[in-house]
């Protein structure tokens, strides 16, 4: 792959759907595994949650190690534990592979450790191999610093409140580019005309404020401007909303992210094709894409 | 609740040994030709046919057929699609097969490949993907059946 300049992020999709993967023929274009996406920057690699996309990358990297024997040192930043954002995590091959370093990070504000929540997940009722006999160097950290630097990157974080049990947004900066994931919130809540708080304008400030002229954003955008009154509180957003917020902000490219299952490769066609003109076409423009699997975009 | 009553309360009688449906009996009453389901399994294969359609600015459309050889866009006579423009790299991205699919890469262009109007450093190819290299489009279509 092209490396571009020394300052490009490489960003790849390896699962885009929200809520429950949805494998099958009408889902093959934009992909049917839950959210994963890798961002390769020189010589690092960073993962962004760890749906059952996660699998896919897992093989991947497994095949880069057989072929250049350089030790994999990965870093896992969790949203949050919904399953679709950890459900991958038990069948990532590099997990099981000794000698590869792999440090995890997330919310500090969990209820519980997020130690114990993970291995929960593998708990024998659940999964056959237990979290404590996977081979690899395996860190849990929840994020005590506002800004951490892992080789050239910086990477800033806010929760997000607008999801049921929170979320976490981050942003990658490496000079003067910028890539931000908020995926999991409910923008049309926290941009409700009703919220007129101290506490809610403050919020929407440091949201927008984040989001500011951001080279890429990849952001939820699960529901349809007609399903979204039935799906009230599910801690989404609507498509409209984020493209608009988004434009306002100045963010050049946006990813939507998040694909609810019930929309089908043809659905979400018609969804870009209804703004991806509209918004390439305004002065400045913008690009709007809905996210794929085994897609790669420069930053 | 009481579980336990209810679990109860859903187990139905065993029913009684005489009036049990042997296999033998199932097979006599079946009319339909058993096939192993693994021989089912190795019938059937999924075929692809892949080709490139390119639009070049004042040119007649050009097919080209996507096979197992890697194919290099770029502006050098070398290469498999040759598109003398300045806005077009040397070499500037292949399209090659990686198991059932098609992958385009871009070959650190100075102007870019494009999907669908997205830049990318690679992509795999879905039927309909438009692809801009310089002002020139090129579509990839993609068949796929079983066999």
């Amino acid at each position: 792959m092209s490396k571009g300049g020394s300052d490009t992020m490489h960003i790849t999709f390896w699962g885009t759907r929200g809520s429950i993967s949805t494998p099958g023929s009408s889902t093959e274009k934009y992909g049917g595994n839950t959210s994963c996406i890798s961002l390769q920057h020189a010589d690092t690699t960073i993962i962004l949650d760890a749906g059952t996309g996660i699998r896919n990358l897992g093989i991947d990297l497994f095949n880069q190690l057989k072929q250049n024997n350089i030790p994999l040192k990965l870093h896992l930043f969790l949203s949050h534990t919904h399953w679709d954002h950890i459900q991958g995590l038990p069948f990532f091959v590099p997990a099981y592979l000794k000698g590869v370093q792999l440090a995890i990070y997330g919310s500090p504000k969990k209820e519980a450790f997020l130690e114990s929540i993970l291995q929960r997940q593998m708990d024998v009722n659940y999964f056959p191999v237990e979290m404590n006999a996977l081979a690899a160097d395996i860190s849990i950290n929840e994020i005590s610093e506002e800004k951490l630097n892992i080789g050239g990157l910086t990477i800033d974080w806010q929760e997000q409140v607008y999801h049921p049990g929170g979320c976490v947004r981050y942003r990658f900066t490496v000079g003067n580019k910028k890539a931000v994931y908020a995926t999991d919130v409910e923008l049309d809540k926290m941009f409700d005309q009703r919220n007129k708080t101290s506490k809610s304008k403050s919020l929407q400030k440091e949201y927008l404020k984040f989001i500011h002229s951001a080279d890429l954003l990849i952001a939820d955008g699960q529901y349809t401007t007609e399903e979204y009154p039935t799906k009230i509180g599910y801690g989404h957003t609507s498509i409209p909303l984020i493209i608009e917020t988004a434009y306002q902000q100045k963010v050049k490219q946006l990813a939507i992210f998040h694909h609810e299952p019930q929309h089908s490769d043809s659905m979400l066609d018609k969804l870009c094709s209804q703004f991806t003109q509209k918004y390439a076409s305004k002065d400045p423009p913008m690009t709007v894409f809905w996210a794929r699997e085994g897609m790669t975009i420069p930053v | 609740m009481n579980i336990s009553k209810t679990v109860r309360n859903k187990r139905r009688p065993a029913a009684s040994k005489s009036s049990q449906a042997t296999p033998e009996d199932i097979s006599k009453l079946s009319s339909t030709m058993q096939i192993p389901i693994v021989a089912v399994a190795e019938g059937i294969d999924v075929k692809s046919t892949s080709h490139l359609e390119i639009l070049q600015p004042n040119q007649p459309p050009l097919k080209i057929e996507l096979g197992r050889d890697e194919i290099i866009i770029g502006r050098i006579g070398e290469c498999s699609i040759y598109l003398p423009f300045s806005n077009v790299s040397r070499e500037h991205a292949r399209i090659f097969g990686k198991g059932e699919e098609f992958l385009i890469e871009d070959l650190n262009s100075t102007n870019g490949t494009f999907v669908n109007g997205v830049k990318i450093s690679r992509c795999i190819l879905r039927s309909n993907d438009q692809i801009r290299i310089g002002d020139t489009r090129i579509q990839f279509v993609q068949q796929k059946f079983r066999v």
